[in-house]
């Protein structure tokens, strides 16, 4: 082929991957809410922690600390946050302690006779009335005389003040100038819900640096510092931490892989064109799934590059058999049959995920078989045409000729594969410690300092915990409202007991209809009060006619029908009441907020009593159950794939014994990384699991390509130089990971690197034909 | 000086160009008096207050003592006709009764108690400057003999507090005044007059012209 005509179909390979770009780019939205990587619910544990709760109440709040400057200027930073926070969609609430009093809405005002306890111990009579008013003479008297007169009038019990006392948060942090700060007074203290889940870290990021742009923007002028804290804040720590170490890596990756490349093949164009392959794969992979479902969750597509990565092989293949006297076209003509066998395999073992019934699996099946199609047929069709007729010949090379020579000698008894396979499988068994790793946190610890700070921010401000909630189901709001109003008692009980620390139940803002109409059967008719109301009064300097709305009130009160929870919902304290109490198809779930959890034993043996009204929701444990679960689909895939993967190979190679020897090196190696991951202690995880499947990939490439050697030893020659560089380039790139300090990255690292290393291996030990042995002595 | 902290940033608020005196400046004389009445800290006086609120149809009269301690807190006690006591701080009033729990409220909540905190407690500094960012000041009188009228420049307070008037003899006050927006109002005597005897029922005439004597 002439080098225009060359060029040309550079330019336009290039241009389609621009297009298949600016559409991935348009269309792909990237979702990181690990919720939809996850599968359907099975528990009702894991429904509610999908579907309703949405990983905790306690994983959406995020604790503010402002401190470096004086605690005047910080209160006023305070009060223009939340101002800010508020007017923000991203955000369900923030409370910094100011502003909470007399949140009851004008209308429902003369319901405060129901909600409040009042009237559960004490009755509208002369002898609490003359009490009452007594104190508010000398309230009148007092400085509070300001803040209260307004109320007097209607109000002389001051149940307002009651009910906004019982609904401030429990274990409210001290306050200054109005607003939150820590008991040093040198720190004031915020709390911002997020809408998005703790654990999506795109959406949290946004959210996060909204509130530091508004803190910015009002701090301007001062030396006040922001100190953010909570699950959302880790997630992105961690997150940034974690494709921070991963692009380095990959830096460094980029740069050894060329080097290698350039010190094999010796032509600097052949090195760059060998990466239009995967590049074309992993766009064409992005755009079926841009195509199919519209968007791609992050962990799918980090695994998906990870599969696909061992196309890198197939233009290496290529370059390492390319000679003077063949064109490049001709070789892949050769290459073929032995590379479409691997792709081909390969790919229909993937058709397994297809039918898990994962969204985030079907997506990786489906990224994973258009990338590696895609990869294999521009390498056999592109790329072999766009090569040059003057390539570096590796079959000429001494020392390659050298360690053929010396390779072809060595020892191959067949007693080793059983041998490994079995130490393998017994030291699977016999290695200590947890086979599963459940907790996906294990893999992307928080750092220490963060934690350390999370808890002392989160004692400071009483916020709830992250891991436990009480959950009540019931098919009415109102059967909700009741039974959080039977676990109050033994609550108060667990608390005084030191379990607990605190408590927020759904009936403390709405108690239930039998509660509300107990109260109003307690109310004193008009008469009774008023005559009660003007004995409590002799002698007490009050203005005749001074309570007459405070009459009115209590007469209403008396006629009304209880509060429901919609006409609650609709009030300025409904967002409270909704966090906690909420319909879920056909019945209604009420959510128990716990702080301080000391005794999670105390905890269990309440939630296990046969009179609690709630079930005891232990987030982490429901989250590893989740995993565990998702983990067996994977085990399923994987074991129908590998069903697959051996039909396919049986009947593209049809001899037993070519099956076999193609097959025996992946599997053995298979066993050999579990075996020397468990001796070393680790417990494995969803991403050693992805890990495996790279590696048993490459492995089946090393074998096919081994078979399939010819007699001739020039052929051979070659067939080892692309394994060698195919091994020693992959053995680098995941070197480099297996070093990492972050888990998850030495998790796929070392899974490859050990599967690099026994394939290569085993597969010179097990797959090239005996005869040619004989031969080579 | 009492809440000094706390009450400096709720003047400057009120008067954002705080440092030049725009209109209705204080005259010399004025200036001269009110740094005269400054005081050294602690201070402790006793005090009898005449509260009268149209909610009820007889004066409260309250006897006790006042405390300004330290720079951020001023403490009020009532020993007649019954017992209590108050605690500013931090921005923060607590109110104690024997019996009672303690009730506590934001100071914000209380805009009328803020008014005078600042005038008495800038008063009892000596700070002229500071009265007349959140007052026009005007007086009357002489050395002997003297009233300080302060109207609140800032609307926000002057929602909720009409007028402070504050008499006294030489460098020492002796009367604050302070009327409501609302209609109420109170009358504070403080050290020599703070024992006066009343009648059960005191009219607020009768009181002004005490506290003004012989002006």
């Amino acid at each position: 082929m002439s080098p225009r005509t060359r060029l040309a179909l550079l330019l336009g390979w290039l241009a389609l991957l621009a297009g298949l770009l600016a559409y991935v780019l348009g269309t792909l939205r990237v979702s990181t809410d690990l919720r939809s990587f996850m599968p359907p619910a099975r528990t009702p544990e894991q429904r509610l922690l999908l579907d309703e709760i949405g990983e905790g109440p306690g994983s959406r709040l995020l604790l503010l600390a402002l401190d470096g400057e004086e605690p005047d200027v910080l209160a006023d930073l305070s009060k223009a946050l939340v101002q800010k926070i508020r007017a923000d969609q991203r955000f369900v609430r923030a409370l910094n302690g100011e502003g909470d009093l007399g949140a009851l809405a004008e209308d429902l005002l003369p319901y405060r006779y129901l909600l409040s306890t009042t009237l559960d111990s004490q009755r509208l009579d002369t002898a609490t009335l003359r009490d009452e008013l007594q104190q508010r003479v000398q309230d009148l008297g007092s400085p509070a005389a300001a803040w209260l007169k307004p109320l007097l009038a209607s109000d002389p019990t001051l149940e307002t003040l009651k009910l906004a006392q019982a609904w401030a948060p429990p274990g409210e942090p001290e306050r200054y100038a109005d607003v939150w700060f820590t008991r040093d007074g040198e720190t004031a203290l915020l709390l911002a819900e997020t809408v998005a889940g703790g654990f999506d870290p795109a959406a949290q990021r946004a959210a996060q640096e909204a509130l530091s742009s508004y803190f910015h923007e009002a701090a301007k002028e001062t030396n006040a510092k922001i100190t953010l804290s909570g699950p959302g804040v880790f997630t992105v720590r961690i997150n940034a931490t974690t494709s921070d170490e991963a692009s380095r890596i990959g830096l460094f990756d980029s740069i050894g892989f060329v080097a290698l490349l350039l010190l094999a093949y010796r032509r600097v164009t052949t090195v760059l064109a060998g990466a239009l392959p995967l590049l074309s794969g992993g766009l064409a992979g992005m755009a079926a799934l841009a195509l199919l479902f519209g968007g791609a969750h992050g962990i799918t597509l980090a695994f998906g590059f990870t599969l696909i990565g061992v196309a890198q092989d197939y233009p290496i293949h290529l370059f390492s058999h390319l000679r003077r006297e063949r064109t490049p076209v001709a070789v892949a003509g050769l290459l073929w049959p032995t590379l479409a066998t691997g792709v081909a395999s390969t790919c229909i073992a993937y058709l397994a995920f297809f039918a898990s019934g994962v969204d985030g699996l079907e997506q990786l099946a489906v990224f994973t078989i258009v990338g590696l199609a895609t990869a294999a047929l521009t390498t056999r069709f592109g790329l072999a045409h766009l090569l040059g007729s003057q390539p570096h010949d590796a079959a000429q090379s001494a020392w390659l000729a050298a360690l053929w020579r010396w390779l072809a000698k060595l020892p191959r008894p067949r007693w080793l594969a059983p041998l490994l396979a079995m130490t393998a499988i017994g030291a699977m068994i016999w290695a200590p410690g947890a086979f599963w790793e459940n907790n996906l946190a294990a893999l992307t610890p928080a750092p220490a300092d963060l934690v350390a700070q999370d808890t002392r921010l989160r004692a400071e401000l009483g916020a709830p915990d992250v891991r436990y909630l009480l959950v009540i189901e019931a098919s009415t709001a109102d059967a909700v409202l009741a039974a959080s109003e039977k676990l109050e008692p033994r609550l108060v009980q667990l608390q005084r007991d030191g379990a607990i620390g605190g408590y927020e139940l759904p009936s403390r803002y709405l108690p239930s209809a039998a509660t509300q109409r107990l109260r109003q059967s307690q109310l004193p008719d008009a008469a009774t009060l008023r005559n009660a109301l003007a004995s409590a009064q002799q002698g007490l300097p009050f203005k005749p006619g001074s309570f007459d709305s405070f009459l009115r009130d209590v007469d209403a009160a008396r006629g009304l029908p209880p509060l429901s929870a919609e006409r609650y919902f609709a009030s300025p304290l409904g967002l409270r009441l909704r966090a906690q109490l909420q319909a879920r198809d056909g019945h209604w779930i009420g959510l128990v907020n716990l702080s301080g959890v000391a005794d999670r034993e105390a905890l269990v043996r309440f939630a296990a009593a046969p009179d609690t009204t709630a079930r005891l929701l232990d987030l982490k444990h429901a989250s590893e159950s989740l995993v565990a679960a998702y983990r067996t689909r994977v085990l399923y895939s994987l074991a129908v794939a590998s069903v697959l993967l051996v039909a396919v190979v049986s009947m593209a190679l049809r001899r037993r014994s070519r099956v076999l020897r193609v097959l025996l090196p992946m599997a053995v190696t298979t066993l050999l990384i579990l075996a020397v991951l468990r001796l070393c202690g680790v417990s494995l995880s969803l991403f050693h699991l992805i890990a495996l499947v790279l590696a048993a990939g490459l492995g089946l490439d090393y074998a096919l390509f081994f078979e399939h050697v010819e007699d001739d030893e020039q052929e051979q020659r070659l067939t080892l130089h692309a394994i060698l560089v195919c091994s020693a380039s992959t053995f680098f790139v995941f070197l480099l990971l297996a070093l990492s300090s972050l888990p998850v990255l030495r998790a796929i690292g070392t899974t490859v690197t050990l599967g690099v290393a026994f394939n290569f291996v085993l597969a010179l030990l097990f797959t090239r034909p005996r005869q040619e042995i004989v031969g080579a002595r | 000086m009492i809440a000094l902290s706390l009450l400096l940033p709720l003047a400057s608020r009120a008067a954002p160009e705080a440092a030049a005196c725009g209109k209705d400046c204080p005259s010399a004389e004025t200036v001269k008096r009110i740094e005269q009445l400054r005081r050294p800290l602690p201070a402790t006086t006793g005090y009898t207050e005449v509260r009268f609120v149209q909610m009820l149809d007889a004066p409260l009269i309250l006897r006790g003592e006042l405390s300004y301690s330290s720079a951020n807190e001023l403490g009020k006690r009532v020993v007649s006709p019954y017992q209590e006591t108050t605690t500013i701080a931090n921005g923060q009033v607590e109110i104690t009764r024997p019996g009672k729990p303690v009730k506590r409220f934001s100071l914000k909540r209380a805009p009328a108690l803020v008014g005078f905190l600042e005038s008495f407690s800038a008063t009892l500094a000596g700070d002229a400057q500071r009265l007349a960012r959140s007052y026009a000041l005007s007086s009357e009188g002489n050395d002997l003999q003297w009233q300080l009228q302060l109207v609140p420049r800032d609307a926000a307070l002057a929602k909720h507090v009409k007028r402070v008037v504050i008499s006294g003899q030489e460098a020492v006050p002796q009367c604050f005044e302070i009327e409501e927006s609302g209609g109420d109002s109170s009358l504070l005597l403080v050290d020599a007059l703070a024992d006066t005897p009343l009648p059960a029922a005191p009219q607020r005439d009768a009181l002004q012209q005490l506290c003004h004597r012989t002006l």
